[in-house]
């Protein structure tokens, strides 16, 4: 290899004519004016390419957030509320349930129609609407239970609320 | 895109579906005729005063809708009787009037109007039970209840 080397520096001769390397410079030295046309054109170029690479990628994301928001809007629309419980009477874990606004909300539903029952049989009937409005009527002395919708007097207001549970369809016979 | 379409579109034909079976989108079913009729209630105190009473209506067939309540014919009961407004536009309903006066009726006496839509041309099933009669002084009573179909419309 060293021989080979020896061999080659040997026989070959480097210099080169001035000539030749003025036109070599000429050649690679040389700078090439690009019009400011073209150079828009391929920045141009370069930017829509990047919006349409940017338009794919956003694909990948918007199917599976499509498709959550269609599960989300049909696990809304196939949920119904839960009626409030009517037939909670009066508990002892009452204090308790006040922390739970339905709990709440259920069992004070529960004691007015409770202290609707005006006749005390149990039940919440028309009687008891008739029977109230006579005991004002009669001017007698009148039970706070009976203040059925809570603004401080027992009057025809709330003879109408008793009617008006004894009619309600959570309830009936048939 | 396309399969963006896809999914949206087969997810919507599923939430359809299923909401279809749950019966929450039932379409109206399709009804050959619909026709208007009043139900003339009645109720037979007897000898007996009626001061207040207490009954319920309800189609077993399922063909009418409740479009409205009328009184009853004594002055008694000639103001608005007492009823769930959810009642109407549905097969069911519970009415109820009180009376302080002394002025009330015995015997049979109208108590209340019931104002039907019926679907189809079959005949409801009518089911009606009085639930309380009382005389005066608030004490129940033996009474009977009926009712008379009114004039079509």
């Amino acid at each position: 290899m060293t021989e080979n080397h020896e061999h080659l520096d040997g026989n070959f001769d480097l210099k080169v004519s001035d000539k030749l390397s003025a036109d070599l410079k000429g050649l690679f030295e040389r700078e090439v004016a690009i019009p400011a046309e073209v150079d828009r054109a391929i920045l141009d170029g370069a930017g829509q390419r990047l919006v349409r690479h940017r338009r794919r990628r956003l694909l990948p994301w918007a199917i599976p957030t499509a498709a959550a928001a269609v599960i989300v809007f049909a696990v809304v629309l196939n949920t119904k509320p839960e009626p409030a419980k009517l037939d909670e009477g009066p508990s002892p874990l009452a204090p308790q349930r006040k922390a739970a606004s339905k709990d709440v909300y259920s069992y004070s539903l529960a004691a007015m129609v409770s202290r609707g029952d005006v006749d005390l049989n149990g039940r919440v009937d028309i009687l008891d609407a008739f029977k109230l409005a006579r005991h004002i009527e009669s001017g007698n002395s009148m039970n706070w239970k009976w203040d059925i919708n809570g603004d401080g007097v027992v009057d025809r207001q709330d003879v109408d609320s008793v009617a008006f549970s004894a009619v309600s369809l959570d309830k009936g016979v048939l | 895109m396309k399969k963006l379409i896809a999914i949206v579109l087969i997810s919507v034909s599923m939430v359809v579906s299923v909401g279809a079976q749950q019966g929450d989108w039932d379409p109206e079913p399709d009804v050959e005729n619909v026709r208007f009729e009043p139900l003339h209630i009645y109720v037979d105190s007897g000898d007996s005063s009626l001061a207040a009473y207490q009954f319920e209506l309800k189609d077993s067939a399922g063909l009418i809708e409740i479009v409205g309540v009328e009184s009853g014919e004594h002055a008694a009961f000639s103001e608005a009787p007492y009823y769930d407004s959810a009642a109407l536009a549905n097969n069911r309903i519970i009415i109820a009037a009180f009376n302080t006066t002394d002025e009330l009726p015995t015997g049979r006496t109208r108590v209340a109007t019931v104002h039907l839509q019926i679907k189809g041309d079959a005949e409801p099933d009518y089911e009606l039970e009085l639930t309380i009669a009382a005389n005066a002084d608030g004490d129940e009573i033996a009474a009977e209840i009926s009712f008379e179909k009114g004039e079509q419309k």
